[in-house]
């Protein structure tokens, strides 16, 4: 589909593939950016002094990993109800 | 390979270079390209709603879902099942609205 036989990659595959990474990029500094402020909020409550106290240092840690497991998960099941949702559509 | 399933935000994010989709929600797979370009900005386009879906829906069962927080690192068997459920759901709603959508502009082009 793509290309000639013994050449590199086309150009339009190079751009894809360019496009691709630039989203990949994106989209984790999309989730960055949102699991920083989703767990600021959540555990950081008083400012009666300059630094992150013990609790809320631990807090923090569990938060960004319970983010990532949440991530994780509904990527998971997102990519099957889509694959699904692809399916069903061909079929009709 | 992203035969047009969001189709509905395709409203929202208009761009030239795609060409309207008969009927406007892309239910009938990718339509060909005269140019590579056009091509690629519909891909872009398509991976744009995708995207912008899955951001939405994992805020929404993130908000939904996890209550106990930060006891420890771990999701708790209840709040697996409830992502589970609401993965589910969303994409069930977003076929209720899609069809509904369809209908309506199948109505309107008689």
């Amino acid at each position: 589909m793509f290309g000639g036989y013994n050449k590199g990659p086309s150009l339009q595959e190079q751009q894809m593939q360019a496009m691709m990474e630039q989203r990949q990029m994106k989209d984790f500094m999309k989730m960055y950016v949102k699991l920083v402020n989703n767990c600021f909020d959540d555990c950081i409550n008083g400012f009666e002094e300059k630094n992150l106290t013990d609790n809320e240092i631990a807090c923090t840690r569990k938060c960004t990993q319970k983010f990532m497991k949440v991530n994780e998960r509904v990527g998971a099941r997102f990519s099957e109800e889509h694959q699904k949702m692809l399916e069903s559509q061909i079929q009709q | 390979m992203f035969g047009g399933m969001l189709g509905a935000g395709n409203k929202d994010s208009q761009q030239p270079a795609a060409p309207a989709q008969p009927g406007g929600f892309g239910m009938g797979g990718q339509p060909s390209y005269q140019n590579p370009q056009a091509q690629m900005a519909a891909v872009e386009q398509e991976m744009d709603v995708i995207s912008d879906f899955f951001e939405r829906l994992k805020d929404s069962c993130n908000a939904k879902c996890i209550i106990n927080k930060y006891p420890d690192g771990e999701l708790t068997k209840g709040e697996s099942v409830c992502l589970d459920r609401c993965v589910s759901k969303y994409f069930q709603v977003n076929k209720e609205a899609t069809d509904v959508l369809t209908k309506l502009s199948q109505l309107q082009q008689r």
